[in-house]
């Protein structure tokens, strides 16, 4: 059986050392990184969705996608339905921006699953969390598995692990889906100064131009093997 | 067991899987908070706006400094059934027509090509629409409190303007691939 | 055993031309174990480049085929040739000659280099084969691509075109895109004609092979050029024909016929699809079948939409006259010892008589 997500977004957050007040609609549109309606919906006109830039924060969002940039870290999410126009934002964004000191970036991909029953919903949580432990210490409670948090790195432990390329899986209950599953995945990268050549934000931005989809498909991969592997559906 | 802040810092999982991420620290600063906790009163955006636990939020909103949390809510129209990623053939003005060649980015299918009226494309991308531009096609189903409906979205590729190291990389790598070409002998 | 059997023997000349519908790729066996590749298309089943698919099965060396050459740039011709190139190292990497100039080479650069890789498929796969050479061959008029003694025979492969006047014309028209500053970074322009394409004579000694590549008519610049140049005049006619820019009416010049060919060849093509340009039509055919009743094509097949009826149905919402793209996978294979007076015709599958 293929899991398909009922609600499915990305994101990608790069950490380092930025000026949010750079990034505004006018400075997207200006650089015809959006067009004229898109810039006009971030910048609230007519709409009233709050923007907002300065030098602490900038923060906006048309209906594909929102920005929020912190000095410490820039965040652009996907809005409504996932396209590949938000991987082209963002490489974008970075290639304008190349002397941004950029020390690491995630590729996230986040999907809200329903489960058809709710004794399956359980099963997830059984076999990914066992309750044995749980149940012996609270023994008149209800335990549950509430998040829980995978890293996968490649190497071996004990004798060298990859420090710089890390994943994330994460998988808790859905808030938004009743009786729903909430996985998300984070492809994590740190950068090394002047590779090749290329700045920190030169790096990001080929590293989202190439990593991007490749990441999208992973998460899906990996969100439909860990469901299908909980509920005993892959040998 | 890992430490959760690292694993946060380029991780959207708990932010994703909240209503609202509730600002912490000092009121001057901005800064996204490393693990959201629940609170005792949930702002759901989805509940009418006098409800009494959404009362309480409001006011609590007024005096507090606004976080940024607008873009954290997802939205209920996301599973596209096919994104097609399209290149321009050409561009019939007067018809109001683009020929196009499309791939599908979900599942292994062939090249196809066809017709699309330019009344597809939104008024901001229209000058966009030239022989080689490439658009996203996405056909999904939105679903709403009444019900699930088809819909598409169409969006063309945006890049930025050439920028001067662009220009000069450009100039390097022409420099490199001319050094590459050496002379063949010419026939009698 | 492949279903395309034994490779050719060492005194047997091989023509294979593979078209899946939008794509063309040839393989050539000019006799003693030494090939040439012409262009790249995707075999649809492997994903893998056609004609290195086909060496493979056949049982070919890589350090047997001796040049690789693109004959020009557009995306139906080169798809996978660079995966070619990093298969056949020790092959010559050869290319139009236009190519050979500083606003060319920026051209490539600026749609296809470190900058922006993927702006255009067609001059990235170029651009990434020329790179990962430590030489790469452009080819004009009367360059000489190889020149051997084969089975006791003199064997020359030239290009006919593209002429000079060509490389000085195209030279002018990219400078009108060059990458600048402030100018937005566009996708790269579709450059037509195809004057600039490297059409080639292969002379076998005692018979030659025409590769009509994808060179088009053109007053001073396309094939009246070529064939009243006095040196194209007198190249040995070719009994077999790969019929250019598939079998279109701008690539038909019927001097081509009458001074390049022998009387009734055998002539390939393959079909060309790209929104409501289908190549070649109903008046291609009859025309070329004027010309010799032995004309075959690599695939025929219909070009029903291949996807599910909801997705269709969808689609259809929005995009009017889906059609396939890879009608069908085809090759025709023409082989004949050295010697001999005719070809043996072989077809696989969706290719049929014209």
């Amino acid at each position: 059986m293929t899991y398909t997500a009922e609600i499915f977004s990305s994101s990608i957050i790069a950490v380092g050392d930025f000026n949010p007040a750079i990034f505004s609609p006018d400075w997207l549109e200006i650089n015809n990184l959006v067009g004229k309606d898109d810039a006009d919906i971030a910048r609230g006109e007519g709409i009233g969705r709050p923007m907002l830039v300065s030098h602490q924060v900038s923060t906006f969002e048309t209906e594909w996608f929102a920005l929020q940039v912190l000095e410490n870290q820039f965040s652009l999410s996907s809005k409504g339905v996932l396209s590949p126009a938000l991987q082209d934002l963002a490489v974008s964004i970075f290639q304008l921006v190349p002397h941004t000191p950029i020390t690491s970036v995630g590729l996230n991909f986040m999907g809200h699953f329903k489960i058809a029953s709710e004794s399956e919903y359980h099963r997830i949580g059984d076999i990914l969390a066992p309750k044995k432990i749980w149940d012996t210490l609270y023994q008149d409670s209800s335990t549950g598995l509430a998040d829980l948090t995978i890293r996968i790195q490649q190497g071996r432990r004990g004798v060298s692990l990859e420090e710089k390329t890390v994943k994330n899986i994460s998988l808790q209950p859905s808030k938004k889906i009743k009786c729903g599953v909430f996985m998300s995945y984070n492809d994590h990268h740190e950068m090394s100064a002047a590779e090749n050549g290329l700045r920190l934000a030169e790096q990001v931005s080929n590293l989202v131009e190439n990593r991007w989809q490749l990441s999208w498909r992973d998460a899906e991969r990996v969100f439909n093997s860990v469901l299908s592997l909980a509920l005993g559906e892959l040998e | 067991m890992h430490a959760r802040n690292d694993v946060l810092k380029t991780s959207y999982s708990s932010y994703s899987n909240n209503p609202t991420a509730r600002r912490q620290g000092d009121a001057s600063e901005y800064r996204p908070v490393e693990k959201v906790p629940e609170t005792t009163f949930p702002i759901d955006p989805d509940l009418p706006c006098d409800s009494s636990i959404t009362r309480g939020a409001e006011a609590r909103k007024r005096y507090e400094p606004p976080v940024a949390m607008g873009f954290l809510r997802v939205s209920m129209d996301s599973i596209p059934l096919q994104i097609w990623e399209g290149t321009v053939v050409d561009v019939d003005h007067a018809a109001r027509m683009m020929r196009v060649l499309l791939e599908a980015k979900i599942g292994e299918k062939s090249q196809h090509t066809g017709e699309i009226d330019l009344q597809w494309v939104s008024e901001q991308d229209q000058d966009l629409v030239c022989p080689g531009a490439v658009f996203y096609l996405t056909l999904f189903k939105r679903t709403k409190r009444s019900g699930i409906e088809n819909a598409q979205e169409l969006r063309f590729r945006r890049r930025p303007s050439w920028s001067s190291a662009q220009l000069r990389q450009i100039n390097e790598d022409a420099e490199t691939l001319l050094a590459k070409m050496a002379a063949l002998p010419m026939s009698e | 055993m492949s279903v395309y059997g034994a490779p050719p023997s060492s005194g047997e000349i091989e023509v294979m031309l593979f078209g899946p519908g939008y794509g063309e790729a040839i393989a050539i066996h000019l006799g003693d174990g030494v090939w040439l590749l012409v262009d790249s298309c995707i075999d649809p089943c492997s994903k893998e480049p056609a004609t290195g698919k086909y060496l493979d099965e056949i049982g070919i060396q890589p350090g047997q085929v001796h040049s690789i050459i693109a004959s020009h740039w557009h995306d139906d011709h080169v798809r996978g040739i660079s995966q070619l190139a990093e298969k056949y190292p020790d092959a010559n990497f050869v290319f139009s000659g236009i190519f050979n100039s500083q606003e060319a080479a920026a051209f490539l650069a600026a749609y296809s280099g470190s900058v922006s890789p993927n702006l255009s498929r067609g001059t990235n796969e170029l651009y990434m084969s020329i790179l990962g050479r430590q030489n790469a061959f452009p080819a004009l008029h009367r360059t000489n691509v190889l020149e051997e003694t084969l089975n006791a025979k003199h064997v020359r492969v030239t290009a006919l075109s593209p002429l000079p006047t060509v490389h000085a014309k195209f030279t002018s028209f990219v400078a009108q895109y060059m990458a600048q500053k402030d100018r937005p970074i566009n996708h790269a322009p579709e450059i037509g004609p195809n004057i600039a394409a490297v059409a080639l004579h292969i002379d076998l000694g005692d018979d030659a092979v025409l590769l009509g590549a994808d060179l088009e008519e053109n007053s001073n610049l396309g094939w009246s050029a070529v064939v009243a140049d006095q040196w194209s005049g007198v190249r040995r006619p070719a009994t077999a024909y790969k019929v250019a820019h598939h079998g279109s009416k701008t690539g038909d010049y019927s001097r081509i016929w009458t001074t390049l060919l022998m009387s009734n060849p055998i002539a390939c093509l393959t079909p060309f699809t790209r929104g409501k340009c289908r190549l070649p039509t109903d008046v291609d055919r009859g025309r070329i079948k004027e010309h010799t009743p032995h004309a075959y094509i690599s695939s025929g097949a219909s070009r029903q939409p291949a996807m599910n009826r909801d997705q269709l149905k969808r689609l259809a919402d929005i995009c009017n006259s889906i059609a396939l793209v890879d009608a069908g996978f085809g090759a025709v294979r023409l082989r004949k010892q050295i010697g001999a007076s005719s070809w043996k015709v072989e077809m696989f599958g969706n290719a049929q008589a014209l």
